[in-house]
């Protein structure tokens, strides 16, 4: 057991690894009514080739996704109504790299633990159930199909990668979901459900204890056989991105305009994940923010709206940061943003700009942590990347103007730089 | 539940609550004014130029350095809408970084704060000629992307051609129409106008060290800027429930993968009356909930939707459904979901159904109780609804209501109109 009174922050971690390997990470809030539990497995669309029983297997695209909503039915009571019968509201999401079940509650905490707990690592599949999803999930994708930023931004990603599966959209396709068979979908549960492939988060009002003793409770009651080595099959990923520019017409009544460049490759040791992680981000909300020379200058050009943001994301096996946003001339966006890019490239940013972003990423991570929520889905994800989240301020604190400009000039290239354009098929004039 | 302290002058009221285990500081200022046809345009404006700049920091770069500069405290404005009312507000959120920190943000940002609503003068700072006219064509495209939003847009569609002919229907955004029309000048005017007639409710809350001194002082900057006048009751503003049972049926065209079935029903029960805890309820067992009947046989028994959720307005009473179907399902779809609400008027609901319903908005209400800003939200809604509900009290009443009360809650609303967004038939 690990444990860790992070003074600073007034929060108290601590981290426990049961016997069937499943990790533990409890973080007590006195006096709050709130329990927040995430139990999430380090598996997302992007695991979609695996051994099983010595022989390579790919699997249809969205199956994680489709699992996730599976896991929801139960023989005998609806796993909702479980729930409700104990004041929890329960829900679940799938990344590229995590799927991940949570409920919130205010009273009954050892039952929805219990319950939690019990229907993730319980499958009850037929073909039936497997079938009535379809349209259920064919109307989310349908649901994407229409939402033009989630367009945008999957158009990047598919210009970015020419091989690996963050190219696909994390639901799959209306195609590929028909695929899904009930044997497919046993055959990801059985490889990647294993608790030692998952980790547990609970954060709020709860005895730190007693919550131990319950889950151990819990899990000294099943037998899951031996932890799996999971081999994961992911295609080589060159360097460079597949195409420099996707464009796709929609309906839309504003243009979007997404600038992303790639990493060349992900990063598996957790330390230097989040140290890039909070590097990048300092650089780019200098570069892109608020109080970035760009913005005020590409909102007077009309060529943004307020809604202009920037992103990163780093991940074992890839990354990359996107820019951009709505824009009435997407093409003149794109060509400023590189103009501008290439510009700072050469005479480095601003050092009193560095310093502010530094300690403003500082202040937005000790607010973040009053959301429960946020917090536990923060610290699962960085956990299952082998990152500690409440390293956040040492990790911001060491940063220096040098390390920025490096990442600038090694991560900001042209020619890792792709564009996604959403343009208007409206009539004009 | 703890309460919030007031203190009163006028049209300006600070509601302070101390809440310790917090590293946020929350403080708001909402100002809320009704809606008309002439100044719903310039008002939605104005919370998007005070953040261009003020007088002293007279563009949104300064503006925005200077919040930065006190640790990423976060200084925001935003337009909300309830009912006939617009409702123009400013936060801060505030970090508690004395680990780190030299002294206490909480001055600076107050003062942040109060300048980004009073220091500019007429050609000034925000209301600059180059500034506003760069703000009124972001505004038109602001209310322009509104269409790309399905979900929300058809709702919303929904909504205004229920509540047609009150304040309630006009846009939250304003009109396209008006932006032409509007100057520098006239915006400063209704900026003005703002101040002689909106009410002001600033919350200030979570770990302060001296909470009545810092309401005080706010109080006193509010009623320096906005004087005279005193409060004014909120008006009623329940649409009654129709004497015929007529709906209105719209289907307008967009090129989408989805269709959107959007249902609005009169209840004439807002969330004054007494019978709102027996709406809640009705709500939560017909839509409000994934163990509720909608989700139950319009998603997982029939897989029509993936989205199919019921809610209520407190002010207008109106209960709305929505769901985003394929454009051939349209009639199977609405024939389920009035099956489910003609199983509530007869009666159909089970224990547990009931149980649930009780124990989900239990928590729902009971989460509040953790959240500083979400009280302030609470006794806010509690200003713009007409009365102040106790979140105990109001579980105590939602565990009292039965099935009779669900049953006639169901059986008095009515379908008033049917909104369908989809595409035109490929032949």
């Amino acid at each position: 057991m690990m444990s860790k009174q992070a003074d600073l922050l007034k929060l108290t971690v601590t981290e426990h690894k049961l016997a069937n390997g499943l990790e533990v990470c409890l973080m007590p809030k006195p006096n709050f009514h709130q329990t927040f539990a995430m139990f999430a497995t380090k598996y997302g669309s992007i695991d979609n080739e695996f051994v099983i029983d010595g022989k390579r297997r790919r699997v249809p695209d969205g199956i994680a996704h489709f699992l996730e909503h599976k896991m929801f039915e139960d023989e005998h009571v609806d796993v909702f109504a479980q729930f409700a019968a104990h004041g929890a509201s329960v829900n679940a999401f799938t990344t590229f790299d995590e799927t991940a079940y949570y409920f919130s509650c205010t009273s009954d905490v050892k039952d929805n633990l219990n319950i939690l707990l019990d229907f993730v690592q319980r499958i009850y599949l037929t073909d039936e159930n497997v079938e009535k999803e379809k349209g259920i999930i064919a109307q989310e994708i349908r649901m994407g199909d229409d939402n033009p930023d989630r367009r945008a931004f999957m158009e990047l990603l598919a210009a970015m990668y020419q091989e690996h599966p963050v190219r696909i959209d994390i639901a799959g396709s209306v195609e590929s979901i028909y695929e899904i068979t009930k044997s497919d979908l046993l055959d990801c549960y059985s490889t990647f459900y294993h608790p030692s492939n998952m980790v547990l988060v609970v954060v709020g009002g709860f005895d730190a204890k007693e919550m131990l003793e319950w889950i151990e409770q819990n899990q000294s009651q099943k037998t899951f056989g031996k932890a799996p080595v999971i081999e994961r099959v992911y295609p080589s990923e060159p360097e460079k991105p597949g195409s420099p520019r996707h464009e796709v017409r929609l309906n839309v009544t504003q243009p979007r305009c997404l600038i992303g460049w790639k990493e060349p490759h992900g990063t598996s040791n957790g330390r230097d994940l989040l140290h890039q992680e909070m590097l990048t981000g300092v650089l780019l909300d200098v570069l892109f923010g608020k109080t970035s020379s760009i913005y005020t200058e590409l909102l007077d050009a009309g060529l943004i709206d307020k809604g202009f943001s920037w992103e990163y994301e780093l991940t074992e096996h890839y990354g990359y940061t996107v820019v951009g946003g709505n824009s009435p001339d997407p093409y003149a966006l794109a060509d400023r943003i590189a103009r501008y890019v290439s510009h700072i490239r050469n005479r480095g940013i601003d050092a009193d700009a560095f310093e502010r972003a530094r300690k403003k990423a500082i202040g937005r991570f000790i607010m973040s942590l009053d959301q429960n929520a946020y917090l536990a889905k923060t610290y699962l994800t960085y956990r299952l990347r082998g990152a500690s989240f409440l390293d956040t301020v040492d990790a911001l604190t060491s940063l220096s103007l040098a390390d920025a400009n490096r990442r600038l000039d090694e991560h900001l290239r042209e020619e890792s730089r792709v564009v996604s354009l959403i343009l208007s098929n409206q009539a004009t004039g | 539940m703890e309460s919030f302290q007031t203190l009163s002058a006028g049209r300006c009221h600070v509601h302070i609550l101390p809440h310790a285990g917090f590293r946020t500081k929350e403080v708001s200022i909402r100002l809320h004014v009704r809606m008309d046809r002439q100044h719903v345009t310039p008002y939605a404006l104005l919370p998007h130029m005070w953040m261009n700049g003020t007088d002293k920091l007279p563009s949104t770069r300064s503006l925005t350095t200077a919040c930065d500069n006190l640790y990423g405290a976060s200084v925001r404005t935003s337009l909300g809408k309830r009912g006939g009312y617009h409702i123009l507000e400013l936060s801060a959120s505030i970090p508690d970084v004395s680990f780190v920190a030299e002294d206490s943000l909480v001055e600076r940002a107050l003062d942040l704060l109060c300048d980004v609503l009073f220091d500019h003068t007429e050609g000034h700072g925000c209301f600059d000629d180059a500034l506003v006219r760069r703000e009124l064509d972001l505004h038109r495209r602001r209310i322009e992307a509104a269409r790309d939003e399905k979900m929300s847009f058809a709702l919303q569609r929904c909504f205004s051609i229920a509540c047609e002919g009150t304040p309630a229907a006009l846009p939250r955004l304003g009109f396209v129409e008006d932006l032409p029309k509007l100057n520098a000048s006239q915006l400063f005017g209704a900026y003005e106008e703002l101040l002689q007639n909106a009410e002001a409710h600033a919350y200030i809350v979570g770990p302060f060290d001296d909470l009545h001194s810092v309401g005080a002082a706010l109080l006193q900057r509010l009623t320096e800027k906005m004087i005279g006048g005193s409060a004014v009751p909120i008006e009623r503003e329940v649409l009654p429930r129709p004497e015929s049972r007529s709906v209105r049926e719209v289907t307008e065209y967009d090129d989408i993968h989805q269709s959107q079935l959007d249902l609005a029903y009169i209840t004439g029960i807002g969330y004054a009356d007494p019978e709102y805890p027996a709406l809640l309820m009705m709500n939560g067992v017909f839509g409000g909930f994934a163990h509720s009947k909608l989700f139950i046989h319009v998603r997982e028994r029939h897989s029509l939707a993936y989205t199919v959720w019921s809610h209520v307005d407190q002010v207008t009473g109106m209960l709305a459904v929505m769901t985003g179907i394929s454009p051939e399902k349209r009639e199977q779809a609405l024939t389920i979901i009035e099956q489910q609400l003609n199983d509530l008027r007869d009666g159909k609901i089970a224990d547990e159904e009931l149980k649930y319903t009780y124990r989900s908005l239990r928590n729902q209400h009971t989460v509040l109780l953790d959240q500083p800003a979400a009280l302030a939200n609470w006794h806010h809604q509690g200003i713009m609804c007409g009365r102040q509900r106790d979140i105990n009290e109001l579980l105590t009443d939602l565990e009292r209501v039965t099935r009779d009360d669900i049953t006639k809650v169901a059986q008095a609303i009515a379908m008033s109109t049917l909104y369908f967004l989809t595409r035109k038939d490929e032949a």
